[in-house]
């Protein structure tokens, strides 16, 4: 090869090469509507893991919201002290298989937490959360101190101006929530966007300010990468503790994976028999544009097991 | 060989090769139990609770509470025979290593004890204030045993040493590793490591309160040594007194003292003094085989054995056991009649005002209104009106708490959500630092029975979970006028969301919104409504319960079905 040739098989293959990476965004908008990954995915009819198996996979697997080298940050349910089977807190089997998919993207660390109710070394052990974490590799991070917390700035809220809010939904580069669906005695149902209460420290003040709208509001300061609700064994009434007589419990053996909080929420509201527009938060949600409340404009992927 | 023990240079030891090195001993002993103690207090999970109760439980002030509670032939009366009986034997040996306030007592004491500078020490009103404490703690629990007093071992409570020693280790030890724990997370923090932060939430005026009983403690030791296990503490005198004929105990050999004096100098007791012609007279009452003397002694005229046959013949009839030594007579009284007349009507105007103070907390604590307005701020219940505190579930009552409890905060250390926090005047002075629910803090974990099972006077009974979930501490009570629901027209709900047992649950208010409705037969007075309520000013509330009262438990509807009861989405 003389050095003509060397130069123009240079420039030739370089073209190419830039030609081709000015046409993957053209490649990408072609292929959309054929294999686009759904908007919403919902999984019925196995145990907490395989549902998550199934579902992740109809959202392009963990390596679409998770990538090589970052740190994950996975926000359960699990503010009682209360075994799995009373259906308060999210299911340990569940925190273990998205752990184990998060360290089979790559990522660097994985940490778990929540800012519980009950004292929280007790919620760790009793949830199950702590043992499933660890034995899946990832970090079991307190949340029970003021410590932990930093104060963030809300943009665009009325209400919910500032919040001390824990560092690992600051600094995690990835963000999964992981609540449960259940009934709630304050907010009918708690899921997806109730769930991020339990990463600010002063609770008392959404109380005090207006509860939905605070709710609402939190998002604005950080969406989760990925909600995955957990409605295997959801409790109907007596929530969000489900110690009293009034707790009632159904086996539903179903999981709702979305991007987006809003839909994973309204989606959420069905099943416990509400319209989203019943639980005042998701509206409030929907009017800031954190996502989409009306089920009938997503691409919904229903997955039987 | 040492050159030199405790500051003082010692020619020769002529203790006889391989004899044992009593002090050695003692200061290992000394060390291993302060730090069991430590951990058993301060440390966290089953281990260290299990621990502090053993611990706690063989230290004779919760020891002779149970006794007066419990009556004689359960377990406490056995660990007490045990003590006593071993004293009687070898003399005050609990004090020289297995009380932890002594040991930290002989770590501060001075090297050398100030003669002539001690506080009461050797002077009859020394005697009467040590055997005035013994009577006056004896008779409170005697009275509680017989009659079933409700009154607080006002003496105990305060006196006590372990009970001292928890309170510094809580109140003050504590806060110090709070912080050295809040510098290595910091430290953790930059090696992205996750150091979990300890639960304290502080309270500066039981701070300050600790600062000043046991920093004035500390200096007392700290400027003339033992002086509280020689003259003060009511368990040391009894013990001293059981002790007295003992038939192990410091001995001086006559022939080899050459009344150097340098034994008295290092008792940190004032066990060992000079007499009127220079000769060492030896009390065995107050000595606490901290065994310095043998140490010191240069010419090793001293030593720890058994009595010779003339002593024992004498110990055996109970006579004046102290002053025999060398002959010696004691010295005159270092003070005149008109000192010691002065010092007794300042110890006795202490004393009465003392009791004016309990009455007036008694006062306090029962909402007698000439004297709610020293107690704005703690002792008023939410409503504004005068509140009983809460006791923890298993103390039965106030009445019995107070009367029983020994302010080890032992259980203040153990508890999970911090709750459970030391007082100042809710109970009045009788109860002064006796653990109180204070909701402000935090609530009974509806499902933790750790109090209980930690304390060792039994002033708060061991319950099973089942059984701690039908007592009721105190009774809710909600004031509608303040509710968020009604002042804000915004949904809340805080307080039946954290509610284990649905006594506070959410009905229909108005355009769509809920309000709480509560409801007494469940209520535990757990107090998670009133530490959830958002107002400044709770709009639910416990009251607590002089007497406590029963709770219906009714079982959750947990029926799960096999299939899923849906098989269809609903979206």
């Amino acid at each position: 090869m003389d050095r003509r040739e060397f130069l123009k098989k240079c420039v030739a293959y370089g073209t190419a090469a830039v030609g081709a990476t000015l046409l993957r965004p053209v490649e990408r908008i072609l292929a959309a509507p054929l294999d686009a990954a759904p908007d919403l995915v919902a999984v019925m009819g196995g145990r907490p893991a395989e549902l998550f198996d199934a579902g992740i996979a109809a959202l392009g697997g963990m390596r679409a919201f998770v990538k090589s080298g970052q740190t994950v940050a996975i926000k359960p349910n699990i503010s009682w002290s209360a075994p799995p089977e009373r259906g308060a807190t999210t299911n340990p089997e569940l925190i273990r298989r998205i752990v184990e998919h998060c360290r089979e993207a790559g990522a660097k660390r994985v940490y778990v937490f929540d800012n519980t109710i009950s004292s929280w070394q007790t919620c760790y052990r009793e949830t199950g959360a702590e043992a499933a974490a660890k034995a899946a590799g990832a970090h079991m991070a307190p949340a029970h101190s003021t410590g932990y917390y930093h104060k963030a700035v809300i943009p665009g809220s009325k209400v919910l101006r500032e919040a001390l809010v824990h560092e690992l939904v600051l600094e995690a580069d990835v963000l999964i929530n992981v609540p449960i669906l259940k009934h709630h005695s304050s907010t009918r149902m708690t899921a997806a966007l109730k769930n991020l209460m339990g990463v600010v420290w002063d609770r008392q003040f959404y109380h005090y300010s207006g509860l939905s709208q605070c709710i609402a509001e939190f998002p604005l300061l950080r969406k989760p990468t990925l909600n995955v609700i957990d409605a295997y064994t959801v409790m109907t009434s007596g929530g969000p503790q489900g110690s009293s007589y009034r707790a009632a419990l159904e086996l539903r053996k179903m999981q709702i994976l979305s991007a987006d909080i809003v839909a994973a929420d309204a989606a959420a509201s069905r099943v416990l028999g509400h319209a989203p527009e019943d639980i005042q938060y998701i509206p409030l949600a929907s009017d800031l544009r954190l996502g989409r409340k009306d089920l009938s404009t997503l691409k919904i992927q229903r997955i039987t097991l | 060989m040492k050159k030199s023990i405790r500051g003082h240079k010692i020619s020769q030891r002529r203790s006889a090769p391989g004899a044992i090195h009593l002090g050695g001993i003692r200061r290992i002993l000394g060390m291993v139990f302060l730090l069991l103690f430590t951990y058993g207090f301060l440390g966290w999970g089953p281990v260290s609770r299990t621990l502090a109760s053993f611990l706690s439980r063989i230290q004779l002030g919760p020891v002779f509470l149970e006794i007066a509670e419990g009556g004689f032939g359960g377990r406490a009366f056995l660990v007490a025979i045990l003590i006593l009986g071993s004293t009687a034997l070898f003399g005050r040996w609990y004090c020289a290593f297995l009380c932890p306030l002594g040991t930290v007592q002989q770590w501060v004491s001075p090297r050398r004890m100030v003669q002539g500078g001690r506080l009461f020490r050797n002077s009859p009103v020394d005697t009467w204030v040590r055997y005035g404490t013994v009577g006056l703690v004896a008779a409170l629990l005697a009275g509680k045993s017989a009659a079933g007093w409700g009154i607080a071992p006002i003496g105990l409570n305060l006196l006590d040493p372990y009970g001292l020693w928890g309170r510094i280790l809580r109140d003050l030890i504590f806060p110090l590793l709070v912080f050295l724990n809040w510098l290595l997370f910091q430290v953790g923090r930059v090696f992205e490591l996750y150091v979990p932060l300890f639960s304290y939430n502080p309270d500066l005026p039981v701070f300050f309160a600790t600062l000043l009983v046991g920093g004035s403690w500390i200096v007392l030791s700290r400027k003339s040594g033992r002086v509280y296990c020689g003259s003060l503490c009511p368990v040391g005198t009894f013990l001293g007194l059981c002790g007295r004929a003992s038939l192990y105990r410091i001995q001086i050999e006559p022939k080899d003292c050459t009344r150097c004096g340098i034994c008295v100098t290092v008792c940190p007791t004032g066990a060992l003094r000079k007499g009127q012609s220079g000769g060492v007279l030896f009390d065995v009452d107050r000595c606490v085989l901290c065994m310095n003397c043998i140490e010191a002694c240069p010419n090793g005229a001293l030593r720890y054995g058994g009595v010779n046959r003339e002593e024992k013949a004498l110990s055996l009839t109970l006579h004046l056991r102290k002053d025999r030594q060398l002959d010696e007579k004691p010295a005159a009284p270092l003070h005149s009649r008109r000192e010691f007349l002065g010092k007794l009507a300042r110890l006795s105007s202490g004393l009465v005002a003392y009791f004016s103070l309990s009455a007036l907390g008694g006062a306090i604590t029962y909402g007698l209104a000439p004297a709610q307005f020293l107690l704005r701020k703690r002792g008023l219940g939410p409503s504004g009106k005068p509140n009983l505190p809460s006791t923890p579930p298993g103390s039965l009552g106030i009445d019995r708490f107070a009367s029983l409890c020994i302010s080890c905060h032992l259980c203040v250390s153990h508890c999970p959500t911090g709750v459970l926090s030391p007082s100042l005047v809710e109970y009045g002075m009788k109860g002064l630092f006796q653990p109180v629910m204070d909701y402000k803090r935090g609530f009974c974990e509806y499902e933790c029975t750790r109090c209980g099972e930690v304390c060792p006077t039994g002033a708060i009974l061991p319950l099973s979970v089942e059984a701690k979930k039908r007592v009721q501490i105190g009774r809710v009570k909600f004031e509608q006028e303040r509710c968020v629901v009604i002042t804000q027209g915004t949904i809340c709900g805080a307080c039946a969301e954290v509610c284990p047992t649905h006594a506070v649950g959410m009905v229909p208010y108005r355009n769509g919104l809920d309000i709480p409705a509560t409801d007494n037969a469940l209520c535990v007075g757990c107090g998670s409504c009133e530490h959830a309520c958002p107002v400044p000013q709770k709009a639910i509330f416990v009251e607590g319960l002089a007497v406590h009262g029963t709770a219906e438990v009714r079982k959750p509807l947990h029926t799960l079905p096999r299939e899923p009861v849906k098989k269809e989405f609903p979206f």
